[in-house]
């Protein structure tokens, strides 16, 4: 039972990593240019979440609410039985659901045991509000990093066009 | 497990809804002794907390920026707060002794409205009704002037503890609800705080917008009453302001104080209760208009009978403050069961969305 990520959930010691996860997200795409005092308080409200290994993190279809940075393990992203990709510590996942409100695109499965925090819309919302400009920077940076994966998949499918 | 996992979605859904309904009752229970507080407590948390978080990010700590309201409320409640309230509780004692005055007139009148119905071979039992209207006034504990008496001995009891209670929401709110959501397993943790967030925005969102609607209605009211020359307008406009919080019979309620003062008072004038009609109309006519159109109607989406409907269940249950509570505490329910119900049906959800 105390391995059940649940209790471990409920129990767990005070966190230690809020540091270490304030310079993850900074490193990510979304956070760039995000000052550290604004990250830290945006961190101070994320709650590290432990999954074990194959739990699924959310179905495609599933309700979404915001994104999620990793840790700690390694996540893959899955649509039926195929995987899109694996990702690693610092990566993250999810983020179309922290601009609209819509069902999971792909299935995020636990490959390894995985410590895990997720930005929730909500938050960002609020810092829309009360700290406009970092706000609108985020928005800015998670537009930046939706038109690049668009630019992607564009290109992806061009090529298989071009193969057939 | 299973026999959950067997179920249609509704069904499942319907079970986590009676669980969330159970626990709420549970929580509503136990918090019964101080629940007028507490809920006191909780609308001024929603009105505070835009002002907290602007000092909050003004870089003030939470605790003292919490602190700082907290003195800011105590002497916005310890000084015009008990002013008014010693007033108001002053007219009611006065109300409550000008009684067999008003039953006089109240015969008075009843006799006037028979004899013009016996006209028509319409007749009324003047007595029975007269009863009836004066024992829900005066008599025993129910009597309307003695629960009103009640009411105000009770928020003046408790004022001491609303701010103390703001003060801790203030400061520890968000992290006991991160703390409590965090508990979530992996599986229901996204929708957990999907469903909060969204009941918190409607919630805050409504209980905003039906602040600003009674202070409206309550101004508005209490200027009229000023204009026809009723005595004490400002308590009877605040009275309309908070008996406007019961939808639907909100307006005969606020009525009633008026016309109490009009029976009250010897030589009976009847043109005041007209007068008194007209300004609760107008106030009403403004508030239906203006005010909820464009504040309160975009927070609680409900059909007319239902709203209804809860009201006269949860006032027979719960009282006044129940059938304050009925159309939130539906709203929220609807947000709640919806959320539930397209979070066990992914394929609706996906539907919804496109």
């Amino acid at each position: 039972m105390t391995h059940s990520p649940f209790w471990q959930n409920l129990f767990r010691p005070p966190h230690k990593q809020k540091q270490h996860i304030c310079d993850l997200w900074l490193a990510t795409p979304i956070f760039k240019g995000i000052s550290q005092r604004q990250c830290k308080s945006l961190v101070a409200e994320m709650a590290v979440r432990r999954y074990q290994y194959d739990e699924a993190i959310f179905n495609q279809g599933d309700i979404g609410i915001g994104t999620a940075l990793i840790i700690k393990g390694s996540v893959q992203i899955c649509s039926g039985n195929k995987v899109l990709a694996t990702m690693e510590e610092g990566d993250f996942f999810g983020e179309i659901a922290l601009v609209i409100e819509a069902p999971r695109t792909a299935t995020a499965i636990a490959h390894s045991d995985v410590e895990m925090v997720f930005f929730l819309r909500p938050q960002l919302e609020s810092l829309l509000s009360q700290a406009p400009r970092q706000g609108a920077k985020i928005m800015q940076n998670l537009a930046r990093v939706m038109a690049n994966r668009l630019g992607s998949s564009n290109a992806l499918l061009e090529a298989m066009h071009a193969d057939d | 497990m299973w026999l959950i996992n067997s179920m249609p979605s509704s069904m499942k859904a319907l079970l986590c809804f009676t669980c969330v309904l159970i626990i709420t009752s549970i929580m509503i229970w136990l918090l019964n002794p101080v629940i007028i507080p507490v809920l006191a407590s909780l609308v001024l948390y929603v009105c505070l907390l835009p002002l907290h978080d602007w000092l909050t990010n003004l870089g003030w700590r939470r605790d003292l920026s919490a602190l700082a309201i907290l003195l800011l409320m105590m002497f916005m409640l310890l000084v015009p707060g008990s002013l008014l309230l010693g007033a108001f509780n002053e007219q009611a004692i006065l109300w409550q002794s000008k009684a067999s005055t008003a039953g006089q007139s109240l015969n008075q009148l009843l006799e006037v409205i028979s004899k013009q119905l016996a006209q028509w071979q319409f007749h009324m039992e003047v007595e029975q009704i007269k009863a009836n209207i004066l024992s829900a006034f005066t008599s025993g504990e129910g009597g309307l002037l003695s629960s009103l008496s009640n009411v105000v001995m009770s928020v003046s009891s408790s004022l001491l503890l609303v701010p103390f209670i703001t003060f801790f929401l203030l400061r520890d709110f968000e992290s006991l609800r991160n703390k409590l959501l965090d508990a979530l397993p992996n599986k229901h943790y996204e929708l957990g705080w999907l469903i909060y967030f969204k009941v918190a925005n409607q919630t805050q969102g409504y209980v905003r917008a039906v602040l600003i609607q009674q202070s409206i209605l309550a101004l508005v009211a209490s200027i009229g009453f000023w204009i026809a020359g009723f005595e004490s307008p400002v308590i009877l406009g605040l009275i309309a302001g908070v008996l406007g919080l019961i939808p639907y019979v909100g307006p005969a309620l606020g009525l009633i104080p008026p016309f109490y003062l009009v029976l009250a008072n010897q030589p009976v004038n009847y043109d005041a209760m007209y007068a008194a009609v007209l300004v609760i109309g107008m106030a009403y006519l403004i508030d239906n208009l203006l005010v909820i159109p464009l504040i309160v109607a975009r927070f609680a989406n409900l059909h007319p009978l239902v709203a209804l409907l809860s009201i006269i269940i949860f006032g027979n249950f719960f009282g006044i403050l129940g059938m304050i509570a009925a159309i939130p505490s539906l709203a929220i329910a609807n947000i709640v069961y919806s959320q539930l119900l397209l979070s066990f049906n992914p394929k609706k959800f996906r539907a919804l969305i496109a």
